[in-house]
């Protein structure tokens, strides 16, 4: 056995090797190694210096947090909280509004790629409105909805066409604006 | 599977709060000294232990018990704490950098004061050492040694094979005894007795 394959075997055999004590092979490699060690001078100064480090790394002792820890965690976690719940209104006025919204993002003439309603995190919302060119982006924030319930009930209105491709775009633009 | 915690998550992944309450007591303490470990800083490590909360907090909705809580917990400190240190790139805070070029002291630790203030030296030593290696290097060794992973475990938290946490390990425990050589050479029993 090589000095390196003997130090990365005793290296590997020191955290055990539990996996793959089933394994034929594992258990060999480390008592070569060891037999290796008692005949190879280097190999054995390797051996003593390895033990030296794990009595150096035990000085590092785990230290618990400082005070105001937990105070400033659940601080953060109430903040989270509130704002996965306003996420979670604008979720929910996103899932009525795509039928209307995407047709009439259609039929006013603005690319048919109205943000989908997602249920993933709020990197995803981002990734989802970073996406939205800014002519788009101006209709999502005219339906900024809960702010703005009229446009929210007129959508309603809109879903509720059976034959919204036969509206006129005007007419739409209408709908829309005279909710503003 | 026989884990504790991965039912806690279930019950917090179903509503119960108070699951998750607990699962952050239990943690706690471990999660601030491995990202201290990781980071190098207490004030740092601390801000990243909470994101770190908050990140589990906000897994309840996709979670899937498909390995120890342990390692799905630790998988997301480890993404933060690398995805941190490659933001602050070579701004990182270091430990006292210069404890470790300074030569070891003649040891002749008499007093109690003295070996505390050895015990201190050393570690700061070994803080430096740490932080030196390389980030996968340093999360292989800090999650085998610190925090007693299998190395199953800790393959699945740094998402790399086992094969690739025992070449890890080994580069890890290679370059700390290369960084520490005069400490462990003069170590005749000086460790044991501090
Ligand atoms: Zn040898």
């Amino acid at each position: 056995m090589r000095c390196e394959d003997a130090r990365a075997a005793l290296d590997t055999s020191r955290y055990g090797d539990t996996d793959r004590a089933g394994e034929p092979g594992a258990k060999p490699a480390v008592e070569q190694a060891r037999a290796h060690v008692e005949g190879c001078t280097e190999c054995e100064a390797f051996a003593e210096r390895a033990a030296a480090l794990d009595r150096m790394l035990a000085l590092d002792e785990p230290q618990p947090p400082g005070p105001g820890f937990d105070t400033r965690f659940f601080a953060r976690l109430e903040e989270e909280r509130q704002s996965r719940k306003r996420r979670g209104l604008w979720r929910w006025t996103w899932a009525l509004v795509p039928a209307g919204v995407a047709a009439a993002v259609a039929l006013v003439g603005l690319p048919a790629r109205a943000p989908t309603p997602t249920d993933g995190a709020a990197q995803g919302e981002h990734a989802v409105l970073a996406e939205i060119p800014p002519e788009d982006m101006a209709l999502v924030m005219e339906l900024e909805l809960l702010e703005d319930l009229p446009v929210l009930e007129r959508l309603e209105e809109v879903e509720a066409f059976e034959l919204l491709e036969t509206i006129e775009a005007e007419e739409l633009e209408a709908i829309l604006g005279e909710a503003e | 599977m026989d884990d504790p915690d991965v039912a806690l998550m279930l019950a917090f992944s179903k509503g119960q709060e108070e699951a998750f309450v607990e699962l952050y007591n239990r943690h706690r303490d471990r999660i601030v000294s491995y990202t201290r470990r990781m980071l190098g800083n207490q004030a740092q490590a601390e801000e990243a232990a909470q994101d770190v909360f908050l990140k589990l907090y906000r897994a309840r909705e996709t979670y899937a018990p498909r390995s120890r809580f342990s390692t799905f917990l630790y998988r997301i400190a480890t993404n933060h704490c690398l995805n941190l240190n490659a933001r602050v790139e070579r701004k990182l805070v270091r430990p006292d950098v210069e404890a470790a070029n300074r030569p070891a002291p003649e040891r002749a630790a008499g007093t109690r004061q003295d070996a505390e203030l050895e015990r201190k030296r050393l570690r700061e030593t070994l803080n430096t050492a740490l932080a030196s290696l390389p980030e996968r290097q340093r999360a292989a060794l800090l999650l085998v040694h610190y925090e007693g992973m299998s190395y199953r475990e800790a393959a699945g938290a740094i998402e790399v094979s086992e094969s690739a946490i025992k070449s890890l390990i080994h580069r890890a425990r290679s370059a700390m005894m290369r960084e520490l050589e005069p400490e462990l050479r003069n170590d005749r029993g000086v460790l044991h007795a501090v």
